[in-house]
């Protein structure tokens, strides 16, 4: 086994054991190696983490149990970007230097209803970390479409039969356009995929300003998969280039994972209940703007 | 750009009072965001900052990422200011709410303006006084003086009681109105407000990893919420000793909770809130059977002491500034449901909306309105007509 | 008036059948009051539905403290929180095939509701039998005379395109459903042991949150569990995508810390050694 993947076993887990997430949760995965990423690279800085509305609410313990080894701030569900730029003020103003400030960030706090205090945020250029935690619904509230949820996927407000049309929001792109230092997609299926994770996770410890990590998280129970499924997925979704795994270090587009034999996005799609609705005709259009997503990031990385 | 902060007897307007306030009491971090008729209170401080390393301003996009800036900037240790009008403050309306549950000591000044729809720009107390349950402790001023000396006191009380303060001036009577007023020194006022030292096990510091205001079982949740209502009655004795203090340490003169002026014994009484109980001062040279009352803390609301100074009053007139859809106005609702035995009569009018004047003449219209009536409880407001 | 507790866990259908219970007694002409737990609900973690019934109008509107009956949904025993609900003399529906010990002073009855919700083939999304419906059956053999034809218009009516096989389990459910006495070697719980945790500081000013979540003990969630074969090479992948942090390496060797584990199975299907992890059924 390779010494880096040994260290990163060793590591302390700062989401603690204990904590409520749902079986098999993405995102519970995700964030402990955000955590431990962070913490690996920069071990003197203390992590605070903010978190609007969520799941996460939750997550991070029943009051007084607290789920975490790092401090957590929770908010209403638009404010954790200006939130964050408040806390990172008064670390300044106390002298505390070695202070990481971390939105923890869903979908529909992200894309939609806090997402002018996320463009703002990134506008001011505030020495934080976003990260999107992007589940593609609003799943604490029982799988409601968001700005992010992709067209075709049943949720509760777009029943099988008038599944969600039009596309999900290209966060990456759109922070990116407000050409802060470094925006990166995430997602976590296998070991070399972890290897691309860390690796942008402490990209983003090391680099100043606003950084946008956006992180692909399954949900069994609102995707509608067996819980042993969730990294599986995860892998799926980029061999299928259904989520592209890319950064844009200060300006400079890179595609990171290139998968040699790209699947057909249907491998992706025919594993999840929220899929299991669409007809062939819908599947080849999916696949059509799948195609065209992935030409146009290339062709921002080649420019 | 003015870098310098006026010092002494001076000639500004309550907007400038407050600005000068805020770099008095030493304030860290301040959020903006613009809106008449309170701009210039940011304006002016963004002026005043330049150069300041000592001091965090940010420009936020909206008033409720706004509150949360300042929000959590107070939650991780630093004293921190923020103002808005009308729209902006109900554009917070959550924040407002989760400010005093989360036992964060702001200090926050109003400049009350009219709210939509239709649009209007000019003061009346719609805003703050729709937020009167929000657990914050609303204090409303009548000059550009009381709002500076007001903003001094609230940096006290709110980091004693953790709670947050909400400072009232109503737009252009105040705001755009130059005055006389002192500015105190440096010096004094570095004496009369201490260094900020949150609870240790309320701050957030990044070495001592805790979560705040995380989800509690019910019996936990209501406890939290008897304390935040438990801490605001406490806060009455606290007003008083700091309006005491400050009296004493400024040479200066600060009311409390209520401002009476007129006859102690007389069977008219008067109340009312913001410049209207100003105006109202003037009734009393021509009726010597009259007690005009203006009521400066709001929340928490002055109940026994304005009952024991109404206890001998028959004829009570109360006048709200916003309105009372389907209900008396707010401060109808809260100096009529006083037990007051003697009262005879009692009227709630309702007038100024909008920036529609309140002058004498429309207050003398209100006590003889009050006086030739024969109910004595409100059942509705009275709206002020239209020329008196 | 009646009060019932339904409990099971997040993803068994617990809400769903106490909302098809309420409509099967409003069919039979009761009043009846239905409500989730007013919490969000996780996969696999313990969830609770509450159900009133009268034969007059209910205007009790709060939380069912104690209950009449007590129906688990699960296919696992009750936990002693669930039981010390139940008043003297109550009634506890279990999913099950075996005797269950006879612990107190209430009766007894269970159905093979997971074994009647295989054969109809009504599975979860993870492939688990959902028991939920043939419990009902249970159900309303023991409280409603002559209910089997409503609870098939509620079923029908709530179900939609899976009415067909879940009309069917709760008519085995209904069948098959035996009342079981005490026997001898049954031991009382005790009371005692069964009391609330009361949280000893007084009222708290501020809520900061500083207990270890590590005292609350998730692995009582699942319902299958990852067991590691002497194939194992140590390799750790399993731990870095695990979700509860509840695999480690010590002496060069994994160990699952079984407290936490919630059984996803996300170890089994990373492993990339052969017969390293299989996923078992949780004993009872």
């Amino acid at each position: 086994m390779p010494a880096w993947l040994d260290e990163i076993v060793s590591e302390d887990t700062l989401l603690l054991p204990g904590h409520t997430a749902c079986a098999g949760c993405g995102p519970a995965i995700n964030i402990r190696h955000v955590l431990g990423g962070l913490t690996a690279a920069a071990p003197e800085s203390k992590i605070v983490l903010v978190v609007p509305a969520s799941c996460w609410t939750i997550i991070a313990g029943v009051f007084p149990v607290n789920a975490f080894g790092v401090s957590v701030h929770l908010t209403p569900f638009a404010s954790a970007a200006a939130e964050a730029s408040g806390i990172k003020a008064a670390m300044r103003l106390r002298g505390i230097e070695d202070s990481t400030v971390v939105v923890w960030g869903g979908d529909g706090s992200t894309a939609d209803i806090g997402f002018s205090g996320v463009s703002a945020a990134a506008e001011r250029n505030e020495d934080i970390i976003y990260v999107l935690n992007d589940n593609e619904a609003y799943m604490n509230t029982g799988v409601q479409k968001s700005g992010a949820t992709p067209e075709g996927a049943w949720t509760t407000t777009t029943p099988a039969g008038a599944t969600r049309t039009g596309q999900k929001k290209d966060l990456a792109r759109i922070m990116a356009a407000h050409g802060i230092p470094y925006v990166a997609t995430l997602a976590l299926g296998s070991v070399p995929m972890l290897r691309d994770f860390r690796a942008k996770v402490t990209r983003a410890a090391e680099v100043e300003g606003f950084r946008f990590l956006h992180i692909l998280g399954g949900c069994p129970p609102g995707w509608r998969y067996p819980t042993a499924q969730t990294t599986e997925l995860a892998r799926l979704a980029v061999e299928s280039h259904y989520f592209p795994l890319c950064e844009c270090d200060h300006g400079e587009w890179r595609i990171t994972v290139r998968p040699k034999h790209p699947l057909p996005v249907g491998d992706f799609l025919e594993t999840q209940g929220r899929f299991s609705h669409l007809a062939p005709g819908e599947i080849d259009s999916i696949q059509t703007h799948v195609d065209e997503r992935w030409d146009a990031l290339a062709g921002l990385e080649t420019s | 750009m003015i870098q310098t902060l006026p010092r002494g007897r001076v000639v500004m307007t309550a907007n400038e009072a407050a600005a000068c306030a805020v770099m008095l009491a030493r304030v860290q971090a301040i959020g903006c965001y613009p809106i008449t008729p309170q701009t210039l209170i940011v304006e002016r401080l963004a002026d005043l900052v330049v150069g300041r390393d000592d001091i965090e301003y940010a420009n936020l996009e909206s008033e409720h990422s706004m509150f949360g800036y300042v929000i959590a900037a107070a939650r991780a240790g630093v004293r921190t200011f923020t103002a808005t009008s009308s729209q902006g403050l109900l554009y917070a309306h959550e924040q407002l709410h989760r400010a005093s549950r989360e036992r964060v000591p702001l200090v926050v000044v109003n400049v009350n303006r009219a709210v939509f729809a239709p649009w209007s720009i000019e003061p009346d107390l719609s805003d703050s006084m729709s937020q009167r349950d929000t657990g914050w402790i609303q204090l409303y001023c009548s000059s550009a003086q009381e709002v500076l000396d007001s903003i001094l006191c609230a940096y006290r009380i709110a980091e004693t009681a953790m709670l947050p303060v909400l400072v009232c001036a109503e737009g252009f009577l105040l705001s755009h109105t130059s005055e006389v007023l002192e500015i105190p020194d440096q010096d004094a006022v570095d004496a009369f407000i201490p260094a900020l030292h949150p609870p240790q096990e309320w701050l957030l510091d990044p070495s001592n990893p805790r979560v705040f205001s995380a989800l509690p079982e019910p019996k936990d949740y209501f406890a939290f919420q008897r304390d935040v209502a438990e801490a605001l009655d406490d806060a009455r004795g606290l007003i008083e000793t700091v309006a005491s203090e400050f009296t004493t340490h400024f040479q200066r003169e600060k009311v409390a909770a209520l401002e009476l002026v007129g006859n102690p014994e007389a069977d008219t009484a008067l109340v009312a809130i913001g410049t209207i109980g100003d105006s109202a001062q003037e009734l009393v040279a021509d009726d010597d059977n009259l007690l005009v009352v203006r009521v400066h803390t709001y929340r928490p609301f002055p109940a026994a002491e304005l009952a024991s100074v109404l206890a001998g009053v028959s004829y009570l007139s109360v006048v709200d500034r916003a309105p009372g859809f389907g209900s008396l106005g707010p401060l109808g609702n809260d100096v009529l449901s006083l037990d007051l035995k003697r009262v005879k009569a009692a009227a709630n009018f309702i007038g100024g909306l909008g920036g529609a004047d309140v002058t004498p003449a429309t207050l003398r219209w209100a006590l003889q309105h009050t006086r030739s009536s024969t109910q004595s409880g409100g059942v509705a407001p009275v709206y002020v007509p239209e020329g008196v | 008036m009646k009060e019932m507790l339904l409990v099971g866990r997040g993803g068994e259908g617990v809400v769903l059948a106490s909302q098809i219970l309420a409509e099967t007694f409003a069919r039979a002409g009761f009043f009846v009051q239905s409500f989730p737990e007013f919490t969000a609900e996780r996969r696999g973690a313990p969830i609770s539905a509450s159900l009133r019934w009268d034969e007059s109008p209910i205007h009790r509107r709060y939380k069912v403290r104690d209950c009449d009956v007590l129906v688990v949904v699960s296919s696992s025993p009750p936990s002693p929180q669930a039981l010390a609900k139940l008043r003297p003399g109550g009634l506890v529906l279990l999913n099950r095939e075996t005797r269950f010990p006879h612990t107190g002073p209430f009766d007894i009855a269970r159905v093979p509701a997971a074994r009647i919700a295989q054969r109809h083939g009504i599975l979860s999304s993870e492939g688990r039998p959902m028991g939920n419906v043939a419990v009902l059956g249970a159900c309303v053999s023991l409280l409603i005379p002559d209910g089997l034809a409503f609870l098939e218009q509620a079923v029908a009516s709530r179900m939609g395109a899976k009415a067909g096989a879940n009309v069917a389990a709760a008519r085995d459910g209904h069948e098959r459903c035996t009342k079981q006495h005490a026997a001898a070697g049954d031991t009382p719980v005790e009371a005692a042991s069964l009391a609330q945790v009361v949280r000893s500081s007084g009222t708290p000013v501020f809520a900061v949150s500083t207990t270890d979540s590590r005292g609350n003990h998730t692995g009582t969630w699942s319902l299958d569990r990852p067991l590691i074969a002497v194939e194992c090479t140590a390799c750790g992948v399993c731990a870095l995508f695990c979700p509860e942090g509840a695999m480690t390496k010590s002496d060069g060797a994994m160990v699952i810390d079984y407290l936490y584990c919630k059984g996803c199975g996300i170890c089994e299907v990373v492993c990339p050694v052969r017969n390293a992890i299989a996923m078992e059924e949780v004993p009872a």
